[in-house]
């Protein structure tokens, strides 16, 4: 067979891109090798599959270069020029797609040939295709930065033709430091809410001197830029990550409830993100109110689409569990099973078999039939997001103690401690802590119920009540309560 | 058809750009008109003159549909089709040039098809062209955190969710410290050059965010990346002028890096030739003998071109330093070798500026006032600068008179300009009124008046000339 990586590329070609790549192979500006053309024309007929016996590298040497003894290394060649244009077009319809960033390839052109009348007639032209961008995410900047950059070069080498400097005032370098700046910021403090995020569950070490320098002057002398939505948006995810106050707390929701048209769809996702987990944080601070917040905010996210990072993403396997758990947390039960059969099919498929069984499992046991959520638990064939494997745990331990089967939340206490142990490194301290601390207390707990001693359930029951950090404390105290009682 | 933008900017191609723009205008991937292609090849054999005569619409029109009545509306719909090409080339030339973005964007386009292991081929590809660049500017910067952006997204797909398998120091740094310098370098840089038009130009900027970044920066996290450093000492040849040190720090750092700083060469060198200027002016003459040895490095290593000519401000500094040094053979050697590097526009308003110059120090005063009448500058600052001349010559010439008008215009065209600064005015104005009493006091005569001059002189600041007029008072009292 020929190279896999040929064929696999060219089979993600649609039926119009292929046909546009003939043209592409055919055109002298990118190939004159006759033989890449014939490979291109021979290939055609196997498109899309690229799955035939015909496609043997020795059968489609003969019928490219009939009558010569087969030379492997000729015939590789060819393939790779053929490998290297199909690149290359691909490259190019990326390009092309993009106008703005064609309008000034052309620009920065003719900015360097010193056609003076053609440049500013379209400098004016893509200036106005700038300014009409709604999303001012950083590409936007970045866009104004460059567009400024012409502008100072072309008044650089119109210099030589002004009779004095009235044109040379300061508005073009006051544009390149405020887009540039404009632009770290929103891309800075975007990646560093991401990392002070990530780092909410996993321990990343990462040196952020100088982004926490940009943070104190923005936050201390600035009164321009961060009046500009995007920076406004991750200077306040940063500052809620870090601070936790409910004043950050509200601006960023205002934000999200009132940008869905001037912040992109990722930018949107992460913000609801980071408003769920301040959610999340409050809740175990004991402070109520907030699974309803929570439920709220996925019902927007739900209307406003924004369950992947991405377009071409699947849904968020994560959140897909989270809704329902909020949802549960809530009491809606029926609108959690109508949540699930709806959005299910939007899953990865690889991920669809967790996450659909882990949530009828959470609905079950939350309509306290614990037979049917373990039914549902036990038909999880693999876990390959590794994130699933903590919440599957936690499940199965609690309708083990609900069903009374302590002999296997025993073996399942000891598996989860080292699987815990395992990962520690990867977790945040607070979230090893939390899981550490519901695995104390459950262990305690099903010792307890094993031994129908009472004696130790009110010291269980107060230590539960003063340690906020614990995963599934309300259940935990409800257990604790029903033996009180 | 002469005058059209098809013909302006064919006459810009290279003849390998000719060639390949005719493979692009016969490419079916861009053009399936055949009328398009033959009507490039008539034109493409009047490359690269053009001559009107040979290129006249009615003229091509019949070669091209021989036989047919001239019909203007089809050949300017040719001539758009083409020059709609010569667009599509420009942009296709420009963004082929940059390989790194070419290679950004196959990216972008091969994981949006989920083409994992070409995607993987190309960004290890990328990062192993980027290792083995030598100029470390902001493309440089920004294409390595464009990289290890692109390859976080990459691995944030292939492994979602395990974020131990991905978000490791390593990949994590790569980004955040490329941004942050591509970020300081572009900043510092405009820094740099705001400085550079506030001291010239009276403008002001608002320089907040820049001074932001100078509180806080530590040159010492920035060994790996001297380019950085480079325009931080840059920046403090202005903020701390008094600091010498720095200069000859940057100096030895510009000498020892010089391979690493791409086109961004010729910017530090002319900051260090005014940082001389600047010293010479606070009447620190050893920087006379400092910059006429950074001008000469500059001419050796080629770095002096701005767009491919001779910046102007770069050859009357020459022709006044070196006519300082008394360096008059070199000077005139000089004049006439790089004359033909000055911008067409102003050619031979600088050409006969330096002639005079040398002319006037070598005490031929006619052919001084010579050349002088032949420079006709557009640019007020050589205007200012003739007009020091004229009265210099003057002076030589002993026309008493003549020189008091011309000192008395002078003044008024530097009273009423409003875009020099307040400091060159003061320049100007002092230059003025002591050449102004000078001339007085010999006209006159007078001895005593001519110590006291001498005397007010010992004691003002440095000016332009200030050592010129000083050597003439002193003649005086002798």
């Amino acid at each position: 067979m020929i190279s896999n990586t040929l064929l696999g590329m060219l089979s993600k070609f649609n039926p119009r891109e292929f046909k546009e790549f003939g043209e592409f192979v055919k055109s002298p500006f990118f190939n004159k090798n006759i033989h890449v053309k014939q490979l291109y024309e021979y290939l055609k007929k196997f498109y899309p599959d690229f799955k035939d016996k015909r496609l043997d590298k020795e059968i489609v040497f003969k019928s490219l270069f009939d009558g010569k003894k087969y030379n492997d290394g000729f015939l590789r060649t060819v393939i790779y020029n053929l490998g290297k244009l199909a690149e290359d077009y691909l490259a190019y319809i990326n390009f092309r797609k993009d106008d703005l960033n064609r309008g000034l390839n052309l620009l920065k052109e003719l900015n360097e040939r010193k056609l003076e009348k053609v440049f500013l007639k379209y400098y004016n032209e893509i200036e106005e295709d700038i300014n009409a961008i709604t999303f001012h995410d950083p590409e936007y900047f970045f866009k104004k930065y460059e567009l400024q950059n012409q502008k100072e070069i072309y008044m650089d080498w119109t210099k030589f033709k002004q009779k004095d400097f009235k044109n040379y005032t300061t508005n073009t370098i006051t544009y390149i430091d405020d887009e540039l700046t404009s632009y770290y910021l929103s891309k800075a403090l975007n990646h560093y809410r991401f990392m002070l995020d990530k780092n909410m569950y996993e321990q990343i070490e990462q040196n952020y001197d100088f982004i926490e320098h940009i943070m104190d002057y923005l936050l201390n002398k600035d009164t321009y830029f961060k009046e500009k939505l995007k920076i406004k948006l991750h200077l306040y995810e940063v500052l809620l990550i870090k601070e936790k106050k409910e004043e950050h707390y509200t601006i960023l929701k205002n934000i999200f409830v009132s940008s869905f048209e001037k912040l992109s769809k990722s930018d949107l996702y992460s913000l609801h993100n980071v408003l769920q987990s301040y959610c999340v944080y409050m809740g175990y601070q004991n402070k109520t109110g907030y699974s309803k917040e929570r439920f709220d905010l996925y019902k927007i996210c739900l209307e406003q689409k924004l369950y992947a990072a991405a377009e071409h993403i699947y849904f968020d396997d994560l959140m897909f569990a989270n809704i329902v758990s909020s949802a549960l947390a809530v009491k809606e039960f029926e609108w959690a099973e109508r949540f699930t059969e709806q959005y299910k099919d939007m899953l990865s498929p690889e991920n669809t078999d967790v996450v659909v069984n882990y949530s009828y499992s959470r609905l079950y046991f939350s309509k306290n039939d614990f037979e049917k959520a373990l039914w549902y638990i036990n038909n999880i064939r693999s876990i390959k997001h590794i994130q699933y494997k903590l919440p599957v745990r936690d499940l199965t331990l609690k309708i083990y103690y609900e069903l009374g089967m302590l002999a296997q939340s025993a073996y399942q206490i000891d598996s989860y401690r080292h699987f815990l142990n395992n990962n520690k490194g990867s977790l945040s301290e607070e979230r090893f802590k939390r899981i550490l601390n519901f695995l104390r207390f459950y262990t305690r707990l099903v010792k307890i119920k094993e031994k129908n001693s009472l004696k130790d359930i009110g010291k269980l029951n107060e230590e539960i009540e003063n340690s906020p950090n614990t995963l599934e404390r309300i259940w935990l105290l409800s257990k604790t309560g029903e033996m009180i009682n | 058809m002469n005058k059209s933008s098809l013909i302006e900017a064919l006459k810009t191609f290279s003849p390998r750009e000719m060639k390949e723009f005719s493979e692009f205008v016969s490419s079916p991937f861009f053009n399936k008109n055949v009328n398009v292609i033959k009507l490039f090849e008539l034109i493409k054999k009047n490359y690269p003159e053009f001559e009107p005569l040979k290129i006249g619409k009615e003229k091509i029109f019949a070669k091209l549909f021989p036989g047919k009545p001239f019909k203007d509306s089809t050949l300017r719909l040719l001539m758009y089709y083409l020059y709609e090409l010569v667009e599509k080339f420009l942009a296709h030339s420009r963004f082929n040039s940059d390989k790194f973005r070419h290679k950004e964007i196959l990216l972008e386009e091969l994981f949006s098809r989920k083409l994992f292991k070409d995607y993987e081929k190309i960004i290890d590809a990328a990062n192993k062209e980027l290792d083995e660049l030598k100029v470390k500017d902001n493309s440089y910067y920004r294409n390595r955190y464009l990289f290890a952006e692109h390859k976080l997204s990459y691995l944030a797909e292939i492994y979602m969710g395990k974020y131990e398998k991905y978000l490791t120091r390593d990949n994590i740094q790569l980004f955040s410290d490329n941004i942050t310098n591509f970020y300081l370098f572009s900043v510092l840089k405009y820094y740099a050059i705001t400085l550079n038009t506030m001291y010239l130009y009276n403008v002001k900027v608002d320089t907040a965010v820049f001074e932001n970044i100078l509180l806080n920066f530590n040159i010492e996290h920035f060994q790996n990346a001297p380019l950085i450093v480079i325009y931080y000492r840059v920046i403090m040849l202005f903020v701390k002028p008094e600091d010498e040190e720095n200069y000859h720090k940057l100096k030895e750092m510009i000498i020892k890096h010089e391979d690493e700083l791409g086109e961004s060469i010729g910017d530090f060198y002319i900051n260090m030739e005014n940082y001389c200027v600047r010293c010479l002016r606070m009447g620190k003459l050893k920087y006379l003998e400092e910059s006429f040895n950074i001008y000469e490095l500059e001419l050796k290593k080629n770095t002096y071109q701005i767009h491919g000519y001779m910046p102007n401000s770069f050859f009357s500094s020459m022709v006044v330093t070196a006519s300082k040094l008394k360096k008059f053979e070199w000077l005139r050697n000089f004049i006439m070798d790089y004359k033909d590097e000055i911008h067409e526009s102003s050619r031979e308003a600088y050409y006969y500026y330096g002639l005079a110059f040398l002319e006037n120090e070598e005490g031929n005063y006619e052919k001084a006032l010579e050349s002088l009448a032949r420079s006709k500058p557009e640019e007020v600052y050589l205007k200012m600068d003739l007009r020091i001349l004229q009265s210099r010559i003057y002076y030589g010439l002993v026309w008493t008179l003549p020189l008091q008008s011309l000192l008395d215009t002078f003044k008024k065209t530097v009273q009423n300009n409003k875009f020099m600064t307040d400091m060159r005015k003061s320049q100007y104005l002092k230059f003025i009124k002591y050449t102004n009493q000078l001339n007085n006091v010999r006209y006159k005569e007078d001895k005593a008046a001519a110590e006291e001059l001498y005397i007010d002189l010992e004691k003002d600041e440095y000016f332009a000339y200030k050592l010129w007029i000083v050597d003439e008072v002193k003649k005086l009292t002798e």
